[in-house]
């Protein structure tokens, strides 16, 4: 690359297309959270992922580097790797480029401009009507900026340093051009995902050599999503009741009840014979429908199912889990107690009592376990996510859509998470409702914020307690490495049990145990007084006692409470404080 | 189409369907023009050609007949058309329709 370094040869293509697949594979969540355009569906970041993923490994295949093998296994591997839409437009933006770079040993800044602007004529010919504010803009820009400054461009870095400060002002305008994405308030996920890519291809020429594809892949990222989304469910509690009406009330009465009930949630149905009403609505506030039906008279029998948590069932049960017995149905004739006495009817009375409360939680949690703790912990709405089923933008507006407060907190619990969060908050802050994300990155901070946090105190001292507590806090997570990889250095190998401390390695052992002892060892226990396990759901009890004792033997002085945490893909959360 | 609700019907004539379904597919990425299996749609139809849209009891069915440009995974592509033409029928009517059939009629070369 030296020997004429105005001139792009064949390694520089080729590692410089894997860092562009790093940069773009880091911000893959970012991206997915951006996505609202054409179908909101979250997964314009792991469609373009998986498209320069494949690229990188036809790459690996390549034996003899020329710029003829190089770009030829580019153009496949995108090919055959696009998913999506956003991954075939990405396919037809390198298929164009490389096109043109294929016919020439060295590549110079003419034909560099040259490929672009191929790259444009081929994206965008394969759309009848192309709409502004894409991916597609995108590119359209960028070919025609390179092919008006031709002339100023020192050499290729000069060149890619102006494409990737143009991509990112490009994409910023994204937001003004189309107005769904102006309504979500953010920019397009394809053309930032391609903006990335021309910046990895520029951080490499700026001498960013060391390419680590890896890094992200250490964790079960990769893991196969979830297909049925929480937020198809609109209101939460599917709400039953049975009234026998007071004498009097007559069939204006029950339309009027209707007209009320209508506006609080979708799927109404009223039915009523002589004396007898039977109401079935999908809200969020069955306390206010049962309280409304007491106006018209007497409450026989009551329900309300969490619909969230029966989607979450079917969710277990399609990876195979065991699922608690489903709820009585209303019918049955004898009123059980636990209609009556379940924490859905808890919860509902709840509402009822505090409608306006001055500060409400809204936590992510990644297992049932740890949504037990926090809902105890009085967080009022639990959206469900971890590491691989990361909650949409939607999932959060709509938990805070659901409680009623005149500041709510939202613990993310997870680094993933937060940009979505944000995103979140930034379109429900309102006057009458302040929105305000605690950066929480891992379960364990939630809980030492929901800890910290006093109720009658006032806002910014909440704040400034909860980061405090967030800070003192060393978050421990204990994983499995699902394929041989790097990080920091170490070298780690499938199947090893990997210890993190607040996200640095500290051991990998292919022993669970030694792991987690080793892992202590390398920390400064003396320094802590609790220890807090929560255990993931594909481990057994017996396992967690054996390490307790061991470890309660080990470190005499110290508290140490173990819970079952129930999240997936994670043997151990643990906590130190 | 017809939707009843207590306040009356409403119904939406199957050229508004159709013209949706029309401007959906402009806006999808690798269809380069509609194609037609029916020969006098084919040489004489509209912009609305091979679009083909059944208001059957149970819902609706909708059949489109496009042309894809050379070098795209051609799955992909039609996935793609099926999804977005989903998401904008829901997003528009409200109503899901009950099938969508992609059938690819040609590969446009440059």
């Amino acid at each position: 690359m030296d020997k004429e370094p105005s001139k792009i040869n064949a390694e520089f293509l080729k590692n410089g297309f894997r860092k562009a697949a790093e940069v773009l594979v880091a911000h893959r969540d970012e991206l997915n959270a951006l996505n609202v355009f054409p179908v909101p569906d979250g997964d314009t970041g792991h469609n373009m992922s998986a498209c320069v993923l494949e690229a990188c490994k036809t790459l690996d295949g390549v034996e003899f580097d020329s710029i003829k093998t190089v770009s030829k296994a580019i153009k496949d591997g995108t090919l055959m790797g696009a998913r999506g839409n956003s991954g075939v437009i990405l396919s037809q933006i390198f298929s164009g480029f490389f096109e043109v770079v294929i016919k020439n040993d060295r590549i110079d800044i003419p034909i560099f401009v040259k490929a672009i602007n191929r790259a444009n004529v081929v994206a965008t010919s394969a759309v009848m009507k192309p709409v502004k504010g894409t991916i597609l803009t995108l590119i359209e820009d960028l070919a025609k900026y390179s092919e008006k400054h031709q002339d100023e461009f020192m050499d290729y870095k000069h060149l890619l340093e102006m494409l990737t400060k143009r991509a990112f002002r490009v994409v910023e305008k994204t937001r003004e051009m189309m107005p769904k994405l102006k309504q979500a308030g953010v920019v397009d996920a394809g053309a930032k995902g391609l903006a990335y890519i021309v910046e990895g291809f520029y951080k490499y020429a700026m001498g960013e050599t060391d390419i680590n594809l890896e890094k992200k892949a250490s964790g079960p990222e990769m893991m196969p999503e979830t297909d049925i989304l929480p937020e198809e469910i609109t209101f939460q509690y599917c709400t039953e009741f049975m009234v026998r009406l007071f004498k009097g009330v007559e069939e204006k009465d029950i339309s009027s009840l209707k007209q009320i009930l209508d506006k609080m949630g979708d799927s109404m149905v009223i039915v009523h014979n002589e004396d007898i009403l039977k109401g079935h609505i999908h809200t969020d506030h069955p306390g206010l429908v049962f309280e409304h039906a007491l106006n018209y008279g007497d409450i026989m029998k009551v329900k309300a199912d969490n619909m969230k948590e029966q989607h979450h069932e079917v969710l277990l049960k399609r990876n195979g889990e065991e699922v608690k017995e489903e709820q009585p149905a209303f019918e049955n004739d004898d009123i059980d107690e636990e209609v009556f006495g379940g924490e859905n009817f808890n919860d509902a009375v709840e509402e009822v009592a505090c409608e306006t409360k001055k500060y409400a939680f809204v936590a992510v949690s990644p297992g049932e376990g740890i949504s037990k703790i926090l809902k105890e912990m009085k967080v009022d709405r639990i959206v469900f996510g971890g590491q691989t089923m990361n909650p949409s933008t939607a999932d959060i507006a709509n938990a805070i859509d659901a409680v009623d407060a005149e500041t709510v907190f939202i613990l993310p619990n997870n680094s993933n998470i937060i940009l979505a969060a944000e995103t979140a908050a930034k379109m429900r802050d309102s006057e009458e409702k302040h929105i305000e994300v605690i950066p929480t990155t891992s379960v364990q901070q939630g809980i030492a914020c929901l800890i910290s946090y006093v109720e009658n105190t006032s806002l910014e001292e909440n704040i400034d307690m909860m980061e405090a507590a967030k800070s003192e806090v060393v978050s421990i997570s204990v994983t499995r490495a699902i394929r041989d990889s790097e990080i920091e250095e170490h070298k780690i190998i499938e199947g090893e049990y990997l210890f993190f401390a607040d996200k640095k390695l500290i051991s990998h052992v292919a022993e669970m145990e030694d792991c987690l002892l080793e892992g202590f060892d390398g920390l400064d226990m003396d320094d802590y007084e609790i220890m807090t396990i929560f255990f993931g759901k594909d481990i057994d009890e017996e396992t967690v006692n054996d390490l307790s004792e061991k470890l309660r033997e080990k470190y005499e002085d110290m508290e140490i409470s173990v819970y079952d945490g129930g999240q997936a893909h994670y043997p151990f959360y643990i906590s130190l404080e | 189409m017809k939707i009843v609700n207590p306040l009356g019907e409403i119904t939406i004539n199957i050229n508004v369907l159709k013209h949706l379904v029309y401007q959906s597919l402009l806006e999808c990425y690798g269809l380069v023009k509609m194609d037609d299996v029916n020969l006098i749609s084919k040489y004489l139809g509209g912009e609305e050609k091979g679009i083909h849209l059944k208001d059957e009891e149970d819902g609706i069915y909708i059949d489109v007949y496009p042309v894809v440009s050379y070098g795209m995974k051609i799955d992909q592509v039609s996935l793609n058309v099926q999804q977005y033409v989903d998401y904008k029928f829901e997003d528009m009517l409200g109503i899901k329709p009950i099938e969508i059939n992609v059938h690819v009629l040609g590969i446009k070369l440059d």
